[in-house]
Formats: C-alpha cells, structure tokens, sequence
C-alpha cells in the first residue's frame, strides 16, 4: 500500500520541503473568491426569484427555471471554457 | 410474456456489449477508468444514466404529482450545482487525474490527507451508497412485480445479477458502454410516456387551462415546499457532483480536455431536457387527477406504477423497462467505484481480481439489503447525499486551502459521518434547521478548528512558507 502511495503519489507529510511540494499544488488553482464564485451566486439567486416574485398559478415558474437552467448550460458550453 | 421478452432481450444487449468491452483490460487504470480512453459523448451518457436513477422514473414524477412544480426547481437546483461544479473544477480534476495516475476518488485525498483518510472515506460511501443502491433495486422490484407479474423476490435478483455480472465482465468501459445505450433508451421512452399522456388525456381539453386548477402546487413555497424543506432536500444534492464517488471517479475517465468538456455539456443538455420531461409527466398526471382522467394516488411511489398500467402493453412494458435500466446503470457503476475504493484505498490491492471479486460481495450486500425493503424512497436516497457531504471541506481543501493534514481530515470525516446518522435517526431537529445543513456546517466548522488546532500542535503555520 505505502508503496504505491510512495510511487506514484508523494505522501503528504507537515514538513517544510512537502509543503513546498504542496505550494506547486495549488500553484494552477485559482482562488474561490472569483468571478466563477460571483457566477455561482448570480444563478442561484436567479434560481430563488420564482419564491419571491413568481405567483400566478400557471406554468410560469416552470417555464421560468427551465429557461434559467438553459441559459445557464448555453453559457458554459459557449463561452465558459 | 411481453415483459420476460423484452427483458431477455435487454439482458442479452448488456451482455454481448459487456463481453466486448472486456478486450484489452490489463490493468485497475483501464479496469476502473477505461483507461482514460473514453469519448466525451460516452462519457456523458454513463455520467447521466449513473446520476439519473430509477428515483427520476419513479420518485419525481411522484414528487411532482404530490408536490408540484417544486419538484423541478429541488431537480433542477441540483443540475446548476452538478454545472458550476463541474464546470469549475471537472478540469482540474481531470489534469491531475492524468498527471498523477488517480483511479479513485480517494487517491486525490490520500496525495492530500495521507493515507488513512482514503480509507475512511471509503467505508463511508460504503456505508452512504449500500442502500441507495437497494432503495433503486426495491422500486424497480415493485416495479416489475406490478407490470410483469416476476415476483419482488426474483426481481430483486434478476436485477443483483445483471448489476454484478455487466461491472465484473467490462469493468468501467463495459459499465460506460452499456449505460450509453441504456441512457438513450430512458431519453426515447420518457418523451414518449409524456407524448402519451398528453395525447390520451389532452386532446380535448386544453393543459394550460386545466393545469391551473393545481392552485399553489404551481408556486413555491406552498405548504409542501417550504423554504426549509427545499434547503434540507437541495443541499446535499448540490454538491453531488463533487461528494459522490461514482461521479467523481468519471471526471477521470475522458481521453482528452475536449472530451471532458463535451461531457459536461452534454450531461447538462440529458439533465435537463429529462428532468423537464419526468416533472412535466407528474404534472401532467396531477392534472388529469383534477379533472378525473387519472385516480387520485396518495403514495407517491405508487404514481408511476398506475400510469403503467394505463398505458398500452408494450409502451408500459418498455417504460417498466427503462425504469429497470435507469436502475442498473445507476447500481453497477456505483457497485464498480466501490469496488475500486474498497480494493485500493482499503486494502491497497493492485489485483484486478480483488476489484472483481469485492463486485460479487457488494452485490450480495446489496440484495440482502434490498430484501428487508427499508422506508421511504426518496428520504433514503436523500440520506446517502447527506452522509456523503461531510467529505465536502476535505475536496475544496485540495483546491484552496493550506491547513488541514490527515487528523484534520479523519476528524471532519467522523464527525460529519456521526451527526448524519445521529439526526437521521433520532429525528432530532435543532433549532428548526434541516439535518443536511447541520452536517454541512458541523464538517466545515470541524475541519477548520482540528486544522488549527493540527497546525498548532504539529508547528507548521496556517500560511505561507
């Protein structure tokens, strides 16, 4: 088991020299206060309109969050990456 | 009859595909990822068929039919969530699965944590996903029982050893291949089950003007979707994508970025265009109750079956079916990552044998399970996310933060574990907040302090060099 770990993985330990490792790590990750967080929030808080705002009794809330949803996947796939 | 040839033919398909995926499987890499050679739109196929179970069938046309147009917001909460994750961190999953050699979601951990970490997660998700797994195995038994006349005993079964063989013969290329034709079939025959309906109970009078006879089933909050309801339910399935294994361990399986990103977008188009039709179907079923075209259901895992039995034989025969396969897709690729987790992070095995034979044993788990027939569907199902979340502040610290070593880590895991069990059965409540939003909160708070105090008592500084 150690072997494996020791072979194709480093084995993380709290030494100078690993957390060093560890910095190169994180190096390609970004930080979570960004503009994705800021992206997140704003299609949550578009998803939690219909419970503030939406109360006719028709498919509108349905219609409403499928046509959210869409636009949010249409993002990714074309502008996101 | 109909039923038994359908099925036969069904099982014949998986398997012929199952023993054709198995050439060239030499090592746990192509074994439990395909190794790293899957097409991106496989790779969303079996991503979908192993997160959309037989619960969509049957669990959210119900919830819709009981619930309303809630149902579909909880859903669809879910599929934002699965997008901005995977969107964000599907890519880096990826890289560093390729670049390191990850096959399990608990080797990231352990290049993290150490690892014993690993090894505790993955009694976890075996805990969590042992009777998720028997909850879908008990519906489609109900299921086929109902539509068939096979016994729940032999339905039961019949689904074990379909769930056991196609995972032990093909590994994950085998699991992937048959969910990619099982996900189409579910696809074709939900459009066609809300095609149906529309046309037997639509024709002559008009869904937009009945439909509003639902009152406030069409608005949330109504006195079903509260505001803390919607919490406790959305929660955990928020974060799927990220604290479920059997999905997280599929962000290593495309052969290429572009594969991983075509993944992602075409599971989000199958979430969405099946989510619309399986809460569209219960709605659709709530109104015809309103104007008497369809009996009034009080369980609501018992709507799917009565519009089974509506329906013309073979519609209903091939609906029930892929019900069953929404089922199997779901139970062998979660059976195939327990496998691989138990195998290498538990026992540290490099044996693909080991793998194969932990399918067999997990499958038994799994049925004995399933025989005992435990409560309700969609609570159960809920239960495994919720048990799951407490891996969460283990994942982003990966990705963003410096503190936290392996006892940091075991504690969170154990902790969060504990008070998801503890709430759930004791039905405790404190402070009117949902079980799901304890153990999300009690696991954060848990790794930040066990972190500090770790740093504290080990000398390192919580930042910089």
């Amino acid at each position: 088991m150690e072997r494996r770990r020791a072979g194709v993985f480093q084995r993380v330990s709290r030494t100078k020299s690993n957390r060093i490792k560890s910095k190169t790590f994180y190096s390609a990750l970004p930080n979570i206060c960004s503009m994705k967080f800021l992206e997140g929030l704003i299609v949550i808080l578009a998803m939690l309109v219909p419970f503030a705002f939406i109360k006719t009794h028709d498919m509108l809330t349905y219609a409403y969050w499928c046509v959210v949803v869409s636009i949010y996947l249409a993002y990714i796939a074309l502008s996101r990456w | 009859m109909l039923y038994i040839l359908a099925f036969i033919a069904y099982a014949i398909i998986g398997t012929v595909i199952a023993l054709y995926a198995r050439k060239g499987i030499r090592t746990q890499e192509d074994y439990y990822i395909g190794g790293r050679k899957i097409g991106g739109a496989v790779s969303a196929l079996t991503y979908a068929a192993t997160t959309y179970s037989a619960f969509m069938m049957v669990g959210l046309v119900g919830l819709s039919y009981a619930s309303g147009v809630g149902a579909l917001g909880f859903e669809l909460f879910y599929l934002v969530g699965t997008l901005l994750l995977l969107s964000y961190y599907a890519p880096k999953v990826w890289k560093l699965g390729k670049e390191k050699g990850f096959i399990t979601p608990g080797d990231m951990m352990a290049e993290r944590y150490g690892s014993v970490v690993p090894k505790i997660m993955a009694l976890i998700v075996s805990t969590a996903l042992i009777p998720y797994i028997s909850v879908q195995l008990i519906g489609v038994a109900l299921i086929i029982e109902k539509t068939s006349g096979i016994s729940f005993i032999n339905g039961i079964f019949l689904a074990a050893i379909l769930i056991a063989f196609w995972a032990f013969l093909g590994g994950l290329r085998g699991v992937a291949w048959t969910d990619a034709v099982q996900g189409v079939f579910m696809l074709v025959l939900a459009i066609l089950a809300v095609v149906w309906v529309y046309t037997y109970a639509f024709s002559d009078v008009s869904f937009t003007t009945e439909v509003s006879k639902l009152g406030d089933l069409l608005v949330v909050p109504n006195k079903i979707w509260t505001p803390m309801r919607f919490i406790s339910l959305t929660v955990p399935w928020f974060f799927f994508a990220l604290t479920n294994p059997q999905v997280f361990q599929r962000l290593y399986i495309p052969k290429s970025e572009f594969a991983l990103k075509r993944m992602v977008v075409l599971f989000g188009l199958f979430g969405l265009v099946y989510t619309i039709l399986v809460t569209f179907l219960g709605l659709e079923l709530r109104t015809m109750t309103e104007f008497g075209a369809f009996p009034i259901i009080k369980d609501r895992d018992a709507v799917t079956p009565t519009l089974l039995s509506l329906m013309p034989p073979a519609l209903g025969v091939l609906l029930s079916l892929s019900i069953f396969a929404a089922a199997i897709t779901t139970a062998n690729s979660i059976v195939l990552t327990l496998a691989s987790m138990i195998s290498r992070d538990l026992f540290g095995s490099e044996k693909i044998s080991t793998g194969k034979l932990l399918i067999v044993l997990l499958t038994i788990a799994i049925t004995v399970f399933a025989l005992q027939r435990p409560g309700y569907i969609v609570e159960l199902a809920v239960l495994s996310s919720t048990l799951l979340l407490c891996q969460l502040p283990l994942i982003f610290g990966v990705f963003h933060w410096k503190i936290g070593g392996k006892v940091a880590a075991s504690f969170t895991l154990l902790s969060g574990f504990s008070i998801a069990v503890f709430l759930f059965y004791s039905k405790l409540n404190p402070l009117s907040v949902p079980a799901s939003v304890w153990v999300f909160a009690v696991s954060f708070a848990v790794f930040f302090v066990s972190a500090f105090l770790e740093d504290k008592l080990t000398g390192v500084k919580l930042s910089g060099e």
